[in-house]
């Protein structure tokens, strides 16, 4: 007959060898020790005292065993007498299992259980030390393995472009300084995205480089086996061919900028964007890092010239881009330095020929240098992106001026350009609230003029941040309209109230009948949108009458009036032709 | 026989009260103001079954009694007091004086945590500090293996302070049992939750526990077990085990109350020192052929189908209550409380109450008690066990 005893031991291995840390172990073991043997108290004991104990405090067994644990009698407070047995376990001994117990002492059986629970926890702290030990290793293991591969992945990402999967431009420059080694001509691409930036801000970055991947894929395609790409940073990437010359390296170019044409199915939606591209060539000796420095500044001319265009590198084309270098250093300096001043050029109402309102235009002259075409620094002062304090800057003085004659000229309007950059800013509509409140102009008088690609680049965004504009109650003109290229559905949603028809239109100075049946079209178009048409560049009596003939509401050109003066403004609205008919 | 409700002693009174009224408020009425017989309670215990434990209920204990009287309890599968009981009803047992003293405390959402919720509960052990102390508990009896918690308010409370109290019931319906923790001013009715009550007397305190089962037929291992759920004996399914010792057919598990009928007679008894551990079987699975037992059965437990007789089950409760009162060092006892399993009154049917009750009487002549029939015993006077079931417990005062 087996004694309960031996029972229990299967029980109590079962508890104690469950826990995976030793401390859950000793408590385990000592509370299920307790349990067993009906102890009051229960206590595991090192070297360095009390681990662990159930039914008294820890002091108070402490103060109790002055000598360390041994078999006896205890008088603890509260518990009277108590019969102690103790196990020491281990080959150290690693510890000491007690029990102490009121009434009877520990039968011979119960003792010998007690030394088994003792070999028990032994054996269970063991195997907790081992598959610590086991664990430690495999974690360190598996750290060891995870750095390695970071390191890889790292040194990997250091000459691959971790999105695209194309070379960097660490790993590029080694391939051309190879491949030019080979001997033989070599051309490099350098290619620009146009419009990335406008895809980044309104779809957000994850669109954006889910449209690298994209472009990547795409220039692959388009590249022989001697060709190789790579992405040399932001929307920059580069495409060099072995044994090619400039003539061979045309073509690649087109193909590439026809493949980049093409939409793009980003976030659910077509997306459109282009490519400006520059090439140069170079031969056995050429040094890779100043290759593609000269396809970089042919590009930057494609892109000056274009959007959408190839230019083949030419010597010269550095000096100008040192002068656009220089000229954009002068740009920054130019606003602090008050360079900039506005000339107003009246909007004519076509009818009666009377001045309306004024577009103000701004002007940078450098002094000792001269005047500065708008069409070399706007572009620049677009790129560098001061555009946006140059347009803060106008918008500020023609208001204040714009208020200031409509004391005496009380309907005169007045027209400002914006630019995308300037559209796209989350501080711009209150911008120009706060201004237009700074200034006293009502937003009714003034119309903000935005150039039809700024509008068409991107619809749904400009549709957004019209109508922001919109509710502020200033005017918004479709600018050049008729340059680019507009979705007619886009342009009846977008929230506009005037049409300025491009001066292309009226290049001739007696306009031919398909110049005329185009003009009356998009004039007939804006009669059904509801929209002012303004038709600019007339410079011929010829253009004024063929142009009021067809309805056009205003216009603005050099034969009805010259960009002014400012202080020229207010005779050119008390003339003759400037009294309006219902004012 | 003389059913005595309260007593008066040394300026220390006791006293229950028992009202069957419908009436939730009405109920616990009649029972507060029969059980406060003193204008000072220090504590009022309620017991009542689900269904009259309302607020309107708990309100009408609460206006009668004082500020700092702390009101506990909970939902129960029975009450019994004075040698009667009821299924639904309200038991409130009250008492107050000099030389007394309670402290609580709350533990909530307890059901993955039962270790720290017996070692919150006991948290307010500290707060009294009478010559004699024990700390009785009123747990949630739907949470598991419920040793946990009587191994975290051990490692609190130590070998010198009893532990006592009952798990809450629901009629045996296993759906959601309720506590009750407040005072004067609001009474919580808590579900998840341990109330530790810390009790302090200048006079002794007694602990009784008996259950009166033997063991029967041949020795079984738990060979696999999970917490409370035994998926095989002797390396053979367990729900077959005991459906072929029971001679009970496989068609019992339709009905959850005819297999309970069954297998109530026959709890398994796991091997100790000083006798056996009852688990009692609840229900079987048929999914993976394991039975499920209200408290934890440890793999590798030696188990026997348990048995007993009629007289034998009933006798336990008195023997409950004379080992309770031999604790009072030849005091007498003012009153005591009890709590007895509500498989027992199952399996004693009332016949076997009746007998249950006499044998309180006799064993605590002129002691008033009150208690309920519970999910679970706390019970802990020697060694560190102090989980129980089917087991009657008493906690007898001085």
């Amino acid at each position: 007959m087996n004694h309960w005893s031996t029972h229990q031991l299967t029980e109590f291995f079962a508890a104690v060898c469950g826990p995976r840390d030793e401390q859950a172990a000793i408590t385990v073991a000592v509370e299920r020790a307790a349990e067993v043997l009906e102890a009051e108290v229960a206590a595991m004991l090192t070297g360095d005292g009390v681990q662990m104990v159930r039914g008294v405090d820890r002091d108070l067994l402490e103060s109790a065993l002055p000598d360390g644990p041994s078999p006896g009698v205890l008088a603890l407070p509260g518990l009277g007498e108590l019969h102690v047995s103790v196990a020491r376990f281990g080959s150290e001994p690693r510890g000491t299992l007690l029990v102490a117990r009121v009434g009877e002492p520990l039968a011979p059986e119960e003792r010998q259980l007690l030394q088994a629970m003792g070999q028990t926890l032994d054996l269970a702290l063991h195997n907790i030390a081992l598959l610590a030990a086991e664990r430690r290793l495999r974690e360190e293991r598996e750290r060891e393995a995870a750095e390695r591969l970071a390191l890889v992945a790292s040194l990997r990402e250091a000459r691959h472009d971790s999105l695209t999967g194309l070379p960097t431009r660490v790993l590029f420059l080694e391939i051309l300084g190879a491949k030019l080694d080979e001997g033989g001509p070599v051309s490099v691409l350098f290619i620009d995205l146009d419009r990335f930036k406008a895809v980044n801000d309104s779809l957000g970055h994850r669109a954006g480089d889910d449209l690298l991947g994209h472009v990547a894929g795409r220039i692959r395609d388009c590249l022989g086996p001697a060709g190789a790409g790579a992405r040399l940073g932001g929307d920059e990437f580069a495409v060099l061919l072995g044994g090619s010359t400039t003539e061979n390296a045309v073509p690649v170019a087109w193909r590439i900028i026809e493949a980049l044409r093409r939409p793009f199915r980003i976030a659910g939606r077509d997306v459109f964007i282009g490519a400006s591209i520059g090439i140069a060539t170079g031969t056995a000796g050429t040094d890779p890092g100043e290759l593609l420095g000269n396809a970089d500044v042919a590009m930057y001319k494609a892109k000056k010239d274009g959007p959408g265009k190839v230019i083949l590198f030419e010597p010269w084309m550095h000096a100008e881009a040192l002068a656009q270098l220089t000229l954009g250093g002068e740009l920054r300096r130019a606003l602090e330095l008050d360079e900039f001043r506005l000339l107003y050029q009246p909007l004519i109402r076509m009818e009666t020929g009377a001045a309306t309102g004024v577009e103000a235009l701004v002007r940078w002259s450098r002094p000792g240098r001269g005047y500065v075409p708008p069409a070399d620094f706007l572009p620049l002062a677009e790129e560098n992106g001061l555009i946006t304090d140059i347009g803060r800057w106008v918008l500020r003085a023609a208001g204040h001026q714009a208020a200031r004659w409509r004391r005496t000229i009380p309907e005169m309007t007045l027209n400002v350009n914006v630019s995308g950059r300037q559209l796209t800013d989350p501080r711009f509509t209150g911008d120009v609230e706060k201004t237009l409140a700074e200034c006293g102009l009502p937003a009714a008088a003034v119309t903000l003029e935005l150039t039809e690609s700024v509008l068409m680049s991107d619809p749904r965004t400009a549709i957004a941040c019209l109508g922001d504009l919109r509710d502020l109650g200033v005017g918004l003109a479709v600018d050049d309209f008729g340059t680019g290229y507009s979705s007619l559905s886009y342009l009846q949603r977008l929230p506009v109230d005037e049409l300025k028809i491009d001066r292309t239109f009226i290049s001739r100075a007696e306009p031919t009948a398909a110049d005329l049946a185009v003009i009356r079209t998009v004039v007939e178009l804006a009669r059904t949108l509801k929209l002012r048409t303004v038709v600019e560049g007339v410079e011929t009596e010829q253009q004024h009458r063929a142009m009021r003939a067809l309805g056009c509401d205003y216009g603005q050109g050099y034969h009805l009036c010259r960009p002014l003066e400012p202080e020229n403004v207010p005779a050119a609205f008390a003339g003759p032709l400037a009294i309006h008919p219902g004012g | 026989m003389n059913r005595v409700v309260s007593t008066r002693r040394d300026g220390r009174w006791f006293g229950t009260g028992h009202s069957t009224l419908t009436d939730p408020g009405a109920a616990g009425a009649e029972a507060a103001t029969t059980a406060i017989t003193g204008t000072d309670p220090v504590v009022v215990f309620v017991f009542c079954s689900v269904g009259h434990h309302t607020a309107a209920m708990l309100d009408a204990v609460r206006e009668r009694v004082a500020a700092d009287t702390v009101i506990v309890g909970c939902s129960t599968s029975g009450q019994l007091s004075a040698g009667a009981t009821s299924k639904d009803g309200v038991v409130v047992a009250a008492w107050g004086g000099t030389g007394l003293a309670v402290r609580t405390h709350v533990s909530r959402d307890i059901a993955n945590r039962l270790r720290d919720a017996g070692v919150e509960a006991a948290s307010c052990l500290g707060a009294v500090d009478h010559p004699h102390r024990a700390l009785l508990m009123l747990g949630d009896g739907l949470t598991g293996n419920q040793d946990e918690i009587v191994r975290g308010a051990f490692s609190v409370a130590g070998a010198a302070v009893p532990l006592v109290g009952g798990c809450a019931g629901d009629q045996l319906t296993f759906t959601r049992t309720y506590q009750f923790h407040g005072g004067r001013d609001g009474v919580e009715i808590l579900s998840d939750a341990l109330v530790g009550v810390a009790i302090g007397s200048d006079a002794p305190i007694g602990v009784g526990i008996a259950h009166g089962w033997r063991k029967t037929g041949s020795a079984m291992i738990v060979t696999r077990s999970q917490g409370g759920r035994v998926q095989e004996l002797d390396g053979e399914p367990a729900l077959d085990v005991l459906l072929r010792l029971l001679g009970l057919d496989e068609s019992v598990l339709d009905d959850p109350d005819a297999f309970r009928q069954a297998t109530f007679p026959h709890p398994l008894g796991l091997s100790r020192r000083s006798g056996e551990d009852i688990r009692v079987i609840h229900d079987g699975d048929r999914s993976d052929r394991s039975v499920i037992c209200l408290a934890d059965v440890p793999e590798g437990a030696l188990a026997w189908i348990m048995e007993t007789g009629p007289g034998e089950l009933a006798a336990a409760a008195g023997q409950s209550g004379r080992q309770a009162l031999d604790m009072l060092a030849g005091s007498p006892a003012l009153g005591s409380l009890i709590f007895d399993c509500s498989a027992r009154r199952l399996t004693l049917g009332d016949d076997g109450v009746e007998r249950e009750n006499d044998g309180l009487l006799t064993a605590m002549p002129d002691v008033p008690f009150a208690g309920f029939y519970t999910n679970g015993e706390f019970a802990r006077v020697r060694g560190a066990l102090g989980m129980h079931h089917f087991t009657v417990v008493t906690l007898a005062l001085a």
